[in-house]
């Protein structure tokens, strides 16, 4: 297989040629990992800049594309970490104190700054590409990770409802029916009506399944047991921005005190704190083929919504439950503080 | 899996060729500064439209093929940056330059002779904005391409909503539109394309020949497909182009296709595409109705707001008002009715502005007061208050004094000033030079709009201003080739390659090549025509068709044809040694052929020269050169006395062979000038013959 370069994967990104969020996660990460075993570089820093230069390039072309983002502060932090931990050992000898390394960047006016890591360490490549290498192994198993979670929260005869397609709420679902019998309802996720697709393969895997259009969620919702979606940002906050529909869904089911659950591996974390970027489509994608349309007529087509933390019960991740007001402090495990602004 | 995909895409490159010199143009204020395909739309050179499309549809490389002319560098330029944008890994695009291509046909022909095309190719226009599913469309032609080998074409059409709703502003807008829609018969089950027919009458009626019933049981009828101009084009259709020289563009091979169905086996399938948009933004009508239909996203993904070449996001997007800006513009959204507005770096628009449906460039001013409705302003223009612009095209650099006002379907070039307080009535083209001065050394049918000098006018242009009106004036110059030795004799003087030293090589040996062809082609039809005794008006269209196919001009023509008409009675001898006999039969034979092409006195001295010329290849001629002379002269009066005195004095053509013609000659000369001598009420004929040599 050909060496991934940052020119393709700009390119597959913008073309829209990755199936999943989990694709781009694991294309991301061996992005990130050519670029660390393969480029020339001396310093801690010098390879910060290098990885950070992705991060800027997807930022400037595709904002609304924070997976790739992510893995790209997670390579960073991991690259702090094994530095710091690299110094750590070494200064432990020659002097001593530099063990609050991370502390001292903490600045948050100088958010902008990368970590000095002025130091060239021979074993720092290796150490990376290790780190790396673990994390990899648990981005590949964090779909598994949250599917086995479905039997024990998903009882006998409840009704679920859930929006448009989904490939880690599908694996939830059927890991769960299993065990379990319930009935899905699948909101069908106009204007790509991916619905359609989640609505198969469930039925497909022996699951009762009910397709219903988006605007009917509200006068479903009394009947629903919980509500499951997935999404495709988690934003700091602990609001989600995710496919069109879900604002509605979500405050339907805050109506109804319904919970809402929303499955997603940590890599969603994104440190993108509101819903500013959106992403606007086209009008020919709401407006049917042939239909004669007065240019007059303003046709103004957004890609994402945006659901209050307030809206979301819980999240259901690879490493444990957690509540929107607790996504701060898992964002601050995730990823370097000093890397916050990039 | 991915390296799958990649030894596949090698096995078969994707190639598209994208023509530049459109058929129609947008007149001589907006191209003679720079081609029609730089033309920004929405901020966006068109060109840059047409790559990201073909880029997006995964094609491989990409031919840009243009006419040697001022703008060739710049569009060389272009493609290059376009590519090293992208690190010259993705699209390859190669600008091929041609010096005498006028139309499709040529190009397809240069483009065969080049053998530059190896596969199935994609045949566009330059000035397209599409977002069709072509790797669908090309994977459909294969498919077809394989069960039905004799389908060479598929031509793709768009079928659109009727526009009910065009801008009433721009006229001509309806005739224009009929031009670019086909009414298509198709055979249901195949696709085959059984008539196609540019839509021009009003009617609501189609005929369809009884005879296409007999062919196929079901017929689709498409009464008006939008056509882009777009096809899928096997390796056969270049050939076919340079196999009939009379094709000139895409229609006239249509035509000709289907109607010789039987003799050349051969047949075209059309794809009507229902999804995506494709659009040519072919007039300035067109490109003002592609502008807002690329403003109101219907090309999505190529939207204003991402730069087509670097991908990042230049503007800011306002849905609700459907306005787009740089951050460093100076712009407030949404005040009292803009809407459709894309505004670019540096701009300054004050609050008091209302812009509807309009592009402003970079770093322009736009004063408080201004009114513009679907006004394209390029970069740095300054537009004073109480201007207000309809449906117009601003040049760079304009500046507009206060209170002008600029009526619809105006163009003012780059560079002009007008004002204050003049109005610029409809249709008006302006520009900063006096016309005489904007002809390019480029001889393009499209620029040989006559154009009138005028002073710059300040009841035209304002008291501060600085312009002056184009007028162009329709010319009615077709393709008739037949008489118009003026432009062939353009077509030889204007030779300026500045372009590649790599392409004028290849261009000089194939024009030597195609002349030798051509050579040889003519000698054999003169052959045949004497031995079968054609008449002269046959061999004339013979002749005149091996001329069209290697494009030669006029001068060559009547070299070829005198020197093959006494070669011809030499072969026809029999013998190697010309004698006087044999040529005296060729002679007889096509004088009325030689006449055809003799018109003026510069054409006899070419007979003349032509004849001089034999000799320096051929000296066995010479004994006969003195009687060959005098029938000409006397006998079949092609050539006058005192031209054959001129050609004399002046030392003839001034090859070596001069000298001893110069002596075998000598007497039938002494005759002529006291033949001259007698009849002295000639003299002014020669003069009148020598000023127009």
């Amino acid at each position: 297989m050909a060496p991934p370069t940052k020119q393709d994967f700009i390119n597959k990104l913008r073309l829209e040629k990755f199936e999943s969020e989990q694709s781009k996660a694991e294309e991301s990460l061996a992005l990130l990992e050519h670029i660390v075993a393969n480029a020339s570089w001396q310093t801690g820093s010098e390879l910060l800049t290098l990885l950070r230069n992705v991060d800027i390039e997807v930022s400037a072309k595709l904002p609304w594309e924070t997976t790739p983002r992510n893995m790209v502060q997670r390579a960073l932090k991991i690259v702090v970490d094994e530095y710091s931990s690299c110094v750590g050992g070494v200064s432990a000898m020659n002097t001593s104190g530099h063990h609050t390394f991370p502390q001292v960047t903490m600045d948050p006016t100088g958010g902008v700054e990368l970590p000095k890591c002025d130091q060239a360490l021979p074993d720092l490549r290796d150490r990376v590409l290790e780190a790396l290498a673990e994390y990899r192994a648990e981005l590949e198993q964090s779909d598994e990770l949250i599917a086995v979670q479905g039997e024990s929260k998903i009882h006998n005869d409840e009704v679920i409802l859930t929006f448009d397609w989904c490939g880690l709420v599908l694996a939830f679902l059927t890991r769960a029916a299993k065990k379990r019998h319930f009935h899905v309802i699948v909101a069908e996720g106009a204007p790509t009506y991916q619905g359609h697709r989640m609505a198969e393969s469930l039925s497909r895997v022996g699951i009762q399944t009910t397709l219903i259009q988006d605007c009917a969620v509200f006068p479903m919702m009394s009947r629903v047991n919980k509500v499951i979606i997935g999404t495709r940002t988690v934003l700091s906050n602990g609001g989600i921005k995710t496919d069109l529909g879900a604002a509605a869904l979500a405050s339907a089911a805050k109506f109804y005190c319904v919970p809402l659950y929303v499955c997603t591996p940590t890599y969603k974390f994104s440190r993108i704190s509101g819903e500013e970027v959106n992403h606007c489509g086209s009008g020919s994608a709401i407006i049917p083929i042939n239909t004669p349309l007065p240019s007059s007529v303003n046709v103004a087509v957004s890609k994402f919504d945006y659901v209050p933390p307030e809206n979301v019960t819980s999240f259901i991740t690879n490493n444990r439950g957690i509540a929107p007001s607790y996504v701060y402090r898992h964002l601050s495990e995730l990823y370097d503080p000093a890397a916050y602004h990039v | 899996m991915a390296p799958k995909v990649e030894v596949h895409e090698e096995s078969s490159i994707l190639q598209a060729v994208i023509l530049t010199e459109c058929d129609i143009d947008y007149g001589a204020a907006i191209t003679h500064y720079n081609p029609k395909v730089l033309v920004p739309l929405a901020n966006t050179p068109l060109l840059d439209y047409t790559l990201a499309w073909l880029e997006r549809c995964g094609v491989d490389e990409v031919i840009v093929y243009c006419r040697t002319n001022t703008h060739t560098d710049k569009i060389k330029q272009h493609c290059k940056r376009f590519t090293s944008r992208r690190e010259d890994c993705g699209i390859k695009v190669m600008v091929v330059v041609s010096e005498d291509c006028l139309n499709l046909g040529d190009a397809m022909r240069d483009l065969y002779s080049k053998s530059l095309l190896k596969d199935d190719f994609i045949l566009l226009q330059g000035d397209l904005v599409a977002t069709l599913d072509l790797q669908d469309i090309v994977a459909k032609h294969k498919e077809n391409r394989l069960s039905d080998k004799s389908m060479i074409m598929t031509c793709v059409y768009v079928n659109k909503p009727t526009e009910t709703t065009t801008t009433a502003a721009m006229e001509g807008e309806e005739e224009r539109g009929k031009e670019v829609t086909a009414t298509l018969v198709t055979a249901a089950d195949t696709g085959k394309l059984l008539l196609h027919r540019r839509t021009r009458s009003k009617s609501s009626k189609i005929s369809i020949p009884t005879e296409l019933f007999q062919a196929s049981s079901d017929l689709l009828t498409y009464p008006a497909a939008y056509d882009p101009s777009l096809a899928i084009c096997s390796e056969v259709v270049p050939s076919l182009f340079s196999d009939n020289f009379d094709y000139g563009s895409r229609d006239s091979l249509l035509r000709g296709v289907i109607e010789q169905e039987e003799l050349l086996g051969y047949s075209i399938r059309c794809q009507v595409v229902q999804d995506g948009y494709a659009c040519r933004a072919s007039t300035l009508q067109q490109y003002q109705r592609v502008s807002g239909e690329v403003m109101r996203r219907e090309a999505y993904p190529m939207v204003c707001e991402s730069s087509l070449t670097s991908h990042r996001i230049r503007y800011t997007y306002d849905p609700f008002t459907t306005t787009y800006w740089e951050p460093s513009a100076k712009f407030t959204k949404g005040n009292g009715g803009t809407s459709e507005v894309v505004v670019g770096a540096g701009t300054e628009v004050d609050a008091g502005v209302l812009l509807t449906a309009s592009v402003v460039g970079d770093h322009c001013t736009l004063s408080d007061g201004v009114r513009a409705n679907a006004a394209f302003i390029m970069n740095n223009v300054h537009i004073k208050s109480g201007c207000q612009l309809d449906h117009c095209y601003i040049g760079d650099d304009v500046v507009l004094e206060e209170g002008v006002v600029v009526s619809s379907g105006c163009v003012v070039g780059p560079g002009v000033r007008l004002g204050p307080h003049v109005t610029i009535p409809p249709g008006t083209q302006l520009v900063s030079r006096p016309p005489s001065s904007t002809h390019t050394p480029d001889h393009h049918h499209d620029f040989d709009e006559t154009t009138r000098v005028k002073e710059a006018d300040p009841s035209i242009c304002g008291v501060k201003g600085k312009a002056f009106i184009l007028l162009p004036e329709e010319t009615n110059q077709d393709d008739d080739d037949d008489d118009d030795e003026s432009s062939d004799d353009d077509g030889r003087s204007s030779g300026p390659d500045d372009g590649d030293s790599e392409d004028a090589l290849m261009m000089m040996s194939d024009d030597e090549h195609s002349e030798n062809e051509f050579r040889r082609e003519v000698q054999e039809s003169l052959m045949n025509g004497m031995s079968k005794k054609s008449a002269a008006e046959n061999m004339v269209l013979e002749i005149n068709a091996s001329r069209h196919a290697y494009n030669v001009s006029m001068e060559d023509v009547l070299t070829t044809v005198t020197q093959g008409i006494l070669r011809a009675g030499q072969k026809q001898d029999g013998g190697t040694e010309p004698t006087w006999p044999g040529i005296n039969t060729a002679l007889k034979c096509f004088v009325d052929v030689l006449r055809n092409y003799v018109r003026k006195g510069r054409d006899q001295l070419l007979v003349l020269n032509a004849i001089e010329k034999l000799m320096v290849d051929s000296p066995e001629f010479l004994p006969a050169t003195q009687k060959i002379l005098f029938n000409l002269n006397q006998t079949f009066e092609i050539l006058e006395g005192e031209v054959i005195l001129h050609w004399y004095k002046k030392g003839g053509a001034g090859t070596t062979a001069f000298t001893t013609i110069k002596t075998s000659i000598a007497q039938f000369i002494e005759w002529l000038e006291k033949d001259s001598e007698d009849e002295e009420d000639s003299e002014d004929e020669e003069d009148s013959d020598e000023e127009s040599s």
